[in-house]
């Protein structure tokens, strides 16, 4: 049994967590390139970087040749920026690879993994490793680990799956899916069973071989546990200790609290709001606030009595309605949420 | 106080459904709680519904007149439910070996945190999944702020006030619970398809620990709880789990029937397919056929004179007449017909829809590695695929998933296979009857063991005994 625990072990060290990069805040930036960035500030457990006020995102770039032909990038990040992403441009010799990942705001901090194993030749040299996000908020780096694929990367959790409900992406184990090998493992084995059953004139097929399935249905689903927890703990940590104005759940919690101002501070006795917003806005806004009566409109159409303005491009400066810079209206009376999501009132 | 509320909101029209059953000797106490459940919530939202044909608001009196009748007939028999009724809790572990008795405890154990994860995620959660605040839940609220539903097509609430043609038993009954608990509270609302979810393990635990034993049926229960595309679509408060749960609930009826030939399950069977109808158009498109086609394979494989079979067809047509209440009012016949694009000459095989079939079934997480546990089972045990007992859960699982099938691959729907946003979800449907049909499979291979070790002619099958 010792002999067993210890080669199952030294197996799923292999082939080992060797990284072939790693570092963290205390190693500072030497060699790293930013873009976009206009300031990059040490914290308790990290560095926060902060995006130029004009830009729509940036990205930094790890210090090329340091890397090796290691394929799995991890990294440990936090963000209050709702629906942001971050996405990890890989380059190794001819090849330019990317993956986009959602980054889930909130105070946890989130590791997102980008395996770039069987979409990049093995062997090749990696170039440089850039990473762009689009985070409205600053972003803060804990670590970055670059390595080989091991089996240690299936306990690295895939994060919050809100938008999964339809259709969750498979662990993967040296690029195939994990399910794959299961599959492979009860097949030989099934062959293995059969065969020995059969030369001992012996009957009982489908419970050994249920046994298997079995085995490898719990490692899949055992998993899967382990991912639930990381899910209630990261919506304890984001939600429970977040201050008020910051709970998170998913990237419709600010709409939420966007929702919960509005019925705060809409005049009484209103029951028609005129919505400026994209459609998916509308729809979620439609449901919280029911039963007021929400009415779409589109940037540049009549404003009602009451109006509420998300994020379509119109700004809220003292009581006027601005866009691109320039005044539209001045008619009414503005409460801000934030400069882009606000109700404006009609006089 | 308001999840109390909210569990009292379930249990009234439960102890409705109760009078109905408590008599059926044949039924666990567990399975007659469950399906007490399931036919007392489901007659509950088709007398909600009633009341909107009529134009009555929800109301303390108007609600009470439909537990009045049960409450009579439940006093007139209070002796009799009383005898019936037993508090004794069989041990769980009882005539394991210690083995089993550990593997009985560990996933009892992984079961148990699922829906502790579950419950932790709705009450903490607020509903954020599309087809849950554009549809379902925001139908419930609807309904719920309008204390009724409305019947006038000019109404912006007409049906709910979005998406006419989709039935109304979940929002009916979470605006039922809204209204018990006095406000509305998306974490409370959507803690009805986590109790929908335990009916549903409740069942398939019930009726396989019958056939197969204890131990087996107790895995197969965890097989259903270690599918994520299950535990999502609790959390998520979609639809699909409901109609999955009352597909299986129908079929098992069915089942009972043909076993005790006792015409009262013949008569829930059609209730409960009702109900399912009622829940999503995919139990008009898939679980109304699939029931249907199993009931008449039962009445024609087996001699009955002219009488009975003319007798259970009206019975099973007759109880589940109350569907056409909605069916009348709603555009969901012909939205399905449109849907399912039966008219025209659409008919196409999509070829480019087999290789993304594939990924989702056997590549994603989504199933965990269950399609392949159900090939392997019908594989090995493919002679007994068509006996009865199994045949009885194989007809209408197979039936299902074919029709299924036949939407994603032979109709533009095929699109929708390959963007994965609604194949997953939809298989949820068929997989709780297929998971079933494939625990019968399994039936009879622990005696054929002993059987053949001991050096003995292997053990008499049940499936042979008829």
């Amino acid at each position: 049994m010792r002999t067993l625990t210890f080669i199952v072990t030294l197996f799923l060290c292999l082939p080992g967590n060797a990284a072939a990069y790693e570092w963290s805040a205390r190693d500072g930036f030497a060699g790293w390139r930013f873009s976009n960035v206009s300031a990059v500030q040490p914290t308790e457990e990290g560095v926060r970087i902060f995006k130029q006020a004009d830009g729509s995102e940036f990205s930094f770039s790890l210090p090329g040749g340091t890397v090796g032909a290691a394929r799995v990038v991890n990294i440990r990040l936090r963000t209050m920026g709702t629906e942001a992403q971050m996405a990890c441009v890989y380059t190794a010799g001819p090849n330019v690879r990317y993956q986009v990942l959602p980054i889930f705001d909130g105070k946890k901090w989130k590791e997102l993994s980008f395996d770039f194993t069987g979409v990049v030749p093995s062997r090749v040299q990696v170039d440089s490793v850039t990473f762009v996000s689009d985070s409205s908020a600053p972003v803060e780096i804990k670590d970055i680990s670059i390595h080989r694929q091991s089996f240690s990367d299936l306990l690295v959790p895939q994060g919050l799956r809100a938008f999964h409900v339809n259709s969750l992406p498979p662990f993967l184990l040296f690029g195939h899916s994990l399910n794959l090998w299961c599959y492979g493992a009860i097949l030989v084995a099934s062959i293995c069973i059969t065969l020995f059953l059969f030369l001992k004139k012996k009957r009982g097929t489908l419970f050994l071989t249920g046994a298997v399935f079995l085995l490898c249905f719990l490692l899949i689903s055992v998993r899967e546990t382990f991912e639930d927890f990381e899910i209630i703990d990261t919506t304890y940590r984001d939600f429970l200790s977040a201050p008020p104005g910051e709970k998170r759940y998913h990237y419709l919690s600010d709409l939420i609290d966007f929702s919960a101002f509005v019925t705060r501070t809409m005049p009484l006795g209103e029951k028609n709001l005129y919505v400026f917003s994209d459609d998916y806005d509308y729809l979620y806004l439609k449901y919280l606030l029911y039963p007021l009566r929400l009415v779409q409109r589109q940037k540049g159409d009549n404003l009602g009595r009451v109006n509420i303005f998300y994020h379509v491009g119109v700004e809220a400066e003292a009581n006027w309605l601005m866009e691109n810079g320039q005044a539209v209206a001045r008619m009414g009376r503005t409460i801000a949420y934030t400069p882009t999501s606000f109700l404006y009132l009609q006089q | 106080m308001n999840i109390a509320l909210f569990f009292l909101s379930l249990a009234l029209p439960s102890l409705a459904g109760y009078t109905l059953l408590f008599k059926e000797e044949f039924l666990s106490q567990g399975e007659k709680i469950i399906f007490s459940f399931t036919l007392g919530t489901g007659l509950l939202s088709f007398y909600l519904f009633v009341l909107g044909m009529i134009g009555v608001h929800f109301s303390v009196w108007s609600s009470a007149v439909f537990f009045v009748p049960f409450l009579t007939f439940g006093i007139l028999k209070r002796r009799d439910i009383a005898t019936k009724v037993s508090l004794s809790v069989p041990s769980p572990l009882s005539g394991l070996s210690p083995p089993g008795k550990a593997l009985f405890t560990v996933l009892v154990s992984l079961i148990l945190w699922k829906f502790f994860y579950m419950i932790f995620i709705v009450l903490s959660s607020p509903t954020i999944f599309w087809d849950a605040y554009t549809l379902w839940n925001y139908k419930a609220k609807v309904i719920y702020y309008a204390h009724g539903v409305s019947m006038n097509p000019a109404d912006e609430g007409f049906l709910g006030g979005a998406y006419a043609h989709y039935p109304l038993n979940l929002p009916l009954i979470r605006a039922w619970t809204a209204f018990f608990t006095g406000e509305w509270d998306d974490s409370i609302v959507n803690l009805h398809a986590v109790v929908l979810f335990v009916c549903l393990l409740g069942l398939v635990f019930a009726v396989l620990k019958k056939e197969v034993g204890k131990l087996p049926a107790m895995v197969f229960t965890y097989i259903l709880t270690g599918l994520p595309v299950l535990t999502y679509n609790v959390i998520s408060g979609y639809a699909d789990i409901a109609v999955g749960y009352y597909f299986l609930a129908s079929v098992i009826m069915l089942f009972y029937w043909h076993k005790t030939r006792n015409n009262k399950f013949l008569v829930f069977a059609g209730m409960i397919s009702a109900i399912a109808m009622f829940t999503k158009n995919e139990g008009v498109a898939i679980v109304l056929p699939a029931v249907f086609l199993t009931f008449l394979s039962c009445l024609f494989t087996t001699r009955h004179s002219w009488k009975f079979i003319l007798g259970s067809i009206c019975s099973f047509f007759l109880s589940s007449f109350i569907i056409l209440f909605w069916l009348s009012k709603s555009g969901a016949l012909s939205a399905i017909i449109e849907i399912s694009e039966i008219r025209g000459t659409r008919f196409t095989f999509h070829t480019e829809g087999l290789m993304p079939l594939f990924h989702h079934l056997f590549l994603y997480r989504n199933f965990n590695i269950f399609w392949a546990g159900v090939i392997l089972v019908m594989a090995i045990r493919w002679k007994k695929v068509f006996r009865p007992d199994a045949r009885f859960f194989m007809i209408p699982a197979l039936v299902s998933l074919s029709m299924v099938l036949y939407v994603f691959l032979f109709t533009s729907n095929v699109q929708w296979l390959i963007n994965g946003t609604t194949i997953n979800r939809t298989m949820v449907i068929v997989i709780p009857v297929l998971l079933v049909a494939s625990g019968f499979l399994v039936a009879g291979e622990k005696a054929d063991l002993r059987g053949s070790s001991a050096g003995l002619p292997p053990a008499f099958e049940r499936d042979g005994m008829k």
